[in-house]
């Protein structure tokens, strides 16, 4: 059994789950993994992998660019590797790195059977099923996608990934991953700094140490002092992970490995970095936007170190998209019932039983959008009315009052909202001056969810009015409400 | 005599070209024939064999007549390029494979000959890659694929070769994983 996984490390751990799947099916087979160069580093902590077969992909590159070079030399470079590792053809051969390379790598070498995509001559071989076109046509693209990385690869290849564990802190360890790959994705050194100086002066029973890896040292050093660097290779790193109670860490590989662990991490994500697609697999990690300024960030790490929500973090003067995105701890996992929905489409079961797979969860779901798509319009109402009371500076009471009304009608809402919801109205009470400031987020959370009942509506089968579009037996109908 | 400036110019040519291979084919004795470069090269490869490859014969006669350098492990020709298909330089050329190293100082009133020569034995034009496709036994016609004139050509270019072979070239795959690769 041959696996091609041409990506970096963070993106072989993330396939660790898979890998798992496939050595619990086959617990006999010999499982060789086709890695690019560097990547094998990551040997000792994937032990599901009998065999590590190194594709020299910067080799091939360094002679494709030398001009001084015979043009088939590369050529002949490649086809010698190819004898050398595949010398016999495997059973089967998984494809799980998706891109064109691998396409042709696993056209190349020899198997009985392949999975995953693959070219035949100049083109590619049809893709196998609804789950990979998903893959491809949304997951490296501006496209929403729905599902984890790890939760694609599972449909598209047919494979049994064990639920992840909830992260849970192990020990008294803080882990701060300051570095990644490429700097664009960094944080300044003087963020690292301050929040382990305020960690330490917050929590000086835990014990925070900047990660560095043996290289990194130098560098390192210059930012922080000696003694607070942690220096460790992959393989100390995953037994101190073990006694770790929370990695503050951006986007980079570490995060993966913690994940693997079950030890809860906290991303501060840079740029396109998506948490849903991307993030460590499994519940109880947390995300943060690096838009938000260095102070809020600081504040909502030390809430994750003392396990509180986040949503208490807040404090007064972050904006509200900031705000909002600081609360997405994505391990809730908002889009439930929408993946469930399409998991069952892509799974091939036929549209009327994607209604009937987890059918009272779909219809129980289909009836809260309903009512909360009803109720939103009127919470909208005493918002705006709450709104205007305080810009035309009435009296503290009636915006209390309003704001009471709309709370009672907020149970069918997200938590982060209803807990918006019920501090504001403890603000107004207390008469705080800032109370405008807080509805304005109010507002805002609640256009966002607007938004997310539209999409929602679409799914299940609700038209503009908030009517559903299913007739009796569950078909959609394409021309609004079917007459009973 | 050779001046400094050959010497500085032939020991930071040399510096460049490192690729620690068993053999290697250079292009040019350099001006006077005096082959500084090959002697720095000689010096930082022991053990290299080297193949020097000058369009001027009276440089040539000048080279091989200094009595200061040891000629172990070393070739000089003047090649025919008109029939160098049938060289027997060629077809070891195309089992080894070899770094072909440029000195283009020694170039002078020959450069358009050394760059066909080099673009011939790095098989990176039409002419070059069809005489190398030739001897690997493929059939495949370069001329309706490739347009050359000085550009050399590419992994890409090969790619379009094999691609338009409707015979399926046995290396293609390999050449489109290499395609792939190109940065």
């Amino acid at each position: 059994m041959t696996v091609l996984s041409l990506l970096r490390v963070g993106d072989l751990l993330m396939q660790v789950p898979l890998l798992r799947a496939l050595r619990r099916e086959h617990p006999d087979a010999h499982l060789s993994l086709v890695v690019n160069n560097g990547v094998e580093r990551a040997r000792d902590l994937i032990p599901e992998v009998d065999s590590w077969i190194v594709f020299d992909r910067a080799g091939l590159q360094a002679s494709l660019g030398t001009a001084e070079y015979h043009l088939l030399r590369p050529l002949r470079e490649l086809q010698g590797w190819m004898l050398d590792s595949f010398p016999e053809p495997a059973d089967v051969l998984y494809n799980f790195t998706h891109n064109r390379l691998s396409a042709h790598l696993a056209a190349a070498i020899p198997a009985r059977m392949k999975f995953g995509l693959r070219a035949e001559g100049a083109r590619f071989a049809p893709l196998e099923n609804e789950w990979m076109r998903y893959l491809n046509e949304r997951f490296s693209s501006d496209r929403a996608c729905l599902f984890h990385y790890v939760d694609l690869l599972a449909g598209a290849f047919d494979l049994e990934v064990e639920s992840p564990m909830p992260a849970e802190s192990k020990g008294r360890r803080i882990l701060l991953q300051t570095t990644t790959s490429t700097a664009e994705k960094e944080r300044s050194p003087e963020f690292w700094r301050q929040l382990l100086k305020r960690g330490q002066e917050a929590r000086p029973d835990l014990h925070w140490s900047v990660l560095c890896a043996p290289f990194e040292v130098e560098r390192l050093s210059r930012t922080f002092d000696p003694k607070d660097l942690l220096v460790q290779g992959w393989r100390e790193l995953q037994g101190t992970l073990r006694e770790t109670h929370l990695l503050v860490t951006l986007d980079t590989s570490v995060k993966h490995l913690a994940a693997l662990e079950g030890v809860p991490s906290f991303e501060i994500g840079v740029g396109s970095t998506n948490p849903q697609r991307t993030g460590a697999y499994g519940r109880g990690h947390f995300f943060a936007s690096a838009k938000l300024a260095d102070e809020t960030l600081i504040d909502l790490v030390l809430d994750a170190v003392a396990g509180r929500r986040m949503l208490q973090a807040q404090r007064s003067d972050f904006d509200a998209w900031g705000y909002t995105l600081a609360c997405a701890d994505y391990g809730v996992r908002e889009h439930e019932v929408e993946r469930m929905y399409w998991g069952s489409l892509l799974s091939g079961e036929p549209r009327q039983s994607a209604g009937l797979i987890g059918h009272d969860m779909m219809r129980a779901a289909r009836t809260q959008l309903e009512d909360a798509a009803s109720l939103y319009g009127q919470i909208k109402l005493n918002v705006d009315a709450s709104l205007n009371e305080l810009r035309a500076g009435r009296p503290c009471e009636s915006q209390v009052i309003l704001l009471k009304n709309a709370l009672a009608r907020t149970a069918l809402l997200p938590q982060p909202i209803r807990e918006l919801f019920t501090e504001v109205t403890a603000l107004a009470e207390v008469g705080a001056p800032n109370v405008l400031g807080y509805l304005g987020m109010v507002v805002h959370s609640m256009n966002i969810l607007a938004g997310r009942l539209s999409v929602r509506s679409q799914f299940f089968g609700l038209n503009e009015k908030g009517e559903s579009r299913h007739d009796r037996d569950g078909n959609l109908s394409e021309h609004g409400p079917t007459a009973s | 005599m050779t001046s400094r400036r050959t010497f500085v110019e032939a020991a930071t040519w040399a510096d460049r070209h490192d690729f620690g291979d068993t053999w290697v084919v250079i292009l040019g004795l350099g001006e006077g024939g005096t082959g500084e470069h090959v002697l720095e090269f000689c010096a930082r490869n022991p053990g290299t064999q080297i193949t020097v490859l000058e369009m001027n014969p009276q440089l040539v006669t000048a080279f091989l007549s200094r009595t200061d350098m040891d000629f172990t492990g070393i070739e000089v020709r003047v090649p025919q390029l008109e029939t160098f298909a049938s060289d027997p330089l060629c077809l070891r050329v195309f089992e080894e494979l070899p770094p072909v190293l440029c000195f283009e100082p020694g170039f002078q009133s020959h450069r358009s000959e050394f760059e066909r020569l080099f673009r011939l034995l790095t098989g990176r034009s039409r002419e070059g890659l069809e005489m190398f496709l030739k001897l690997m036994g493929s059939t495949c016609e370069v001329g309706e694929v490739c347009t050359d004139g000085k550009r050399l050509l590419t992994m890409k270019d090969l790619g379009f070769v094999v691609d338009a072979d409707k015979m399926g070239h046995p290396g293609a795959s390999a050449v489109r994983i290499l395609r792939e690769l190109l940065l």
